[in-house]
């Protein structure tokens, strides 16, 4: 299959219309070809409409087999290191420093683990121990300061804060992960619990780009209400 | 810090439901689902388990096996929805891919044979989307989805529908329609990219 035809089928892609080892050829065409990725994207959502002509509503019993099905079924971890805290964050956990919330964007992968878990040194030690690891230290706006140390080859960014202020109760902090277009989503709502506390948190850097940490009304916000008080990219 | 925009990937092929208001957040939906949300799950596959089967039946005709189909992609949504990337594509998408992909297989590994082909493929194309000409479209998506598809050329037309609904490679397109290889990759993509600039899907 030459170059200039592998262009050509991202239509019978978005189709499904390859067979086996064309597919496999296309995915890793696809691999080098930002464009052909981006249009079969494009063609991918337009293939999906073409559900809606046939929609057709199932039978009743459907549901509750799935429903049953999915009760005894195991979910994957998301696309990051395979740990404890990932296998847990199917019930909302609290961890034991900081009272740090699991709040969202498992998406990103991001994996908040506590001083206490032996998983979580390990990759922290990890990070900081690699050849290309890289740390900036930055003060909070408002008092205390972070350190995020970031390691290309562990594809992991450890962030540290330390001397975080008390907040009111009508407030929260708020961590922030950047998406690869720069969009925040939330990564956890956390009160220090006392001076000088340190909360840390690691990141699969794979999937997010940098940290930003605002001040929210209690309970967290889907998006920043705030201008951020700390903010640190490392992609 | 840039403005979070509500839905990432999100484009006109969401669903626009008779109260545009009560439309769910399918995005928000998965992104909970992949956290082991089943409530979330259940509102999930509410919104989407007639597109899901009804592109089963198409693609794998048995009602029954359709059924199975049906339950093995939602399954595959529950187990990997942690996986989900909402800057890439909308959970319409993502879910759908994961349907068709299991019809397709299904059928693909049912029958190695040409016969499938040669018996009901030239017969079925022009019921597949005739048939659903007849039906009121009473659901805005659908009747844009149909106006859209109208713009194609015929060949075009076929061509997608063919590879869409019945589950085909284009090479076996090809051999159906007695056109040449180069000529389907052709008409599929440029099918496809006048679909998608009709319903102003994002290019």
């Amino acid at each position: 299959m030459t170059e200039l035809n592998l262009h050509q089928l991202t239509g019978a892609y978005a189709l499904d219309a390859l067979d086996d080892s064309e597919q496999s050829l296309f995915l890793d065409h696809l691999d080098e070809c930002e464009s052909c990725q981006a249009e079969a994207d494009g063609l991918a959502r337009t293939v999906g409409r073409l559900a809606d002509l046939v929609a057709e509503t199932p039978p009743a019993g459907l549901r509750a087999r799935v429903l049953e099905a999915a009760d005894r079924t195991r979910q994957d971890a998301p696309v990051v290191t395979q740990l404890d805290a990932a296998r847990r964050r199917r019930h909302r956990i609290t961890a034991g420093l900081g009272g740090l919330l699991v709040a969202a964007a498992i998406t990103f992968g991001i994996v908040i683990t506590t001083d206490q878990s032996p998983s979580h040194s390990e990759i922290v030690a990890s990070v900081i121990e690699a050849p290309d690891s890289q740390t900036v230290n930055n003060a909070v706006t408002g008092g205390g300061a972070a350190t995020v140390i970031f390691s290309a080859s562990e594809k992991a960014s450890v962030v540290t804060l330390n001397n975080l202020p008390a907040l009111p109760d009508t407030k929260t902090y708020e961590l922030w992960l950047f998406d690869s277009t720069g969009t925040p989503h939330p990564a956890g709502v956390f009160v220090p619990p006392a001076e000088g506390s340190v909360t840390r948190l690691v990141a699969d850097a794979e999937s997010s780009t940098g940290v930003a940490l605002t001040v929210e009304p209690a309970g967290g916000s889907d998006a920043p209400t705030t201008e951020p008080i700390l903010v640190v990219k490392w992609t | 810090m840039s403005p979070r925009p509500r839905h990432i990937g999100r484009s006109s092929d969401e669903p626009v439901d008779g109260t545009d208001n009560a439309a769910p957040d399918l995005d928000n939906l998965l992104r909970l689902t992949g956290r082991g949300d089943d409530r979330a799950f259940a509102a999930l596959y509410d919104a989407l388990s007639a597109r899901v089967f009804g592109l089963a039946r198409q693609v794998v005709r048995d009602p029954a096996q359709a059924e199975e189909v049906a339950q093995e992609a939602f399954i595959d949504v529950w187990r990997t929805a942690s996986k989900y990337d909402t800057s890439r594509a909308s959970a319409a998408t993502w879910v759908l891919t994961i349907a068709h992909r299991r019809a397709v297989d299904r059928v693909r590994s049912a029958q190695a044979s040409t016969n499938r082909e040669t018996r009901n493929a030239i017969l079925d194309t022009k019921r597949e989307f005739d048939e659903v000409a007849e039906e009121v479209e009473s659901r805005i998506e659908a009747q844009q989805v149909r106006h859209c598809l109208g713009t194609l050329t015929e060949l075009q037309r076929e061509s997608v529908t063919m590879a869409y609904y019945g589950g085909h490679t284009y090479a076996q397109v090809a051999t159906l329609l007695e056109v040449p290889l180069g000529t389907i990759k052709t008409r599929l993509r440029d099918g496809l990219i006048r679909l998608r600039d009709c319903l102003g899907v994002a290019a």
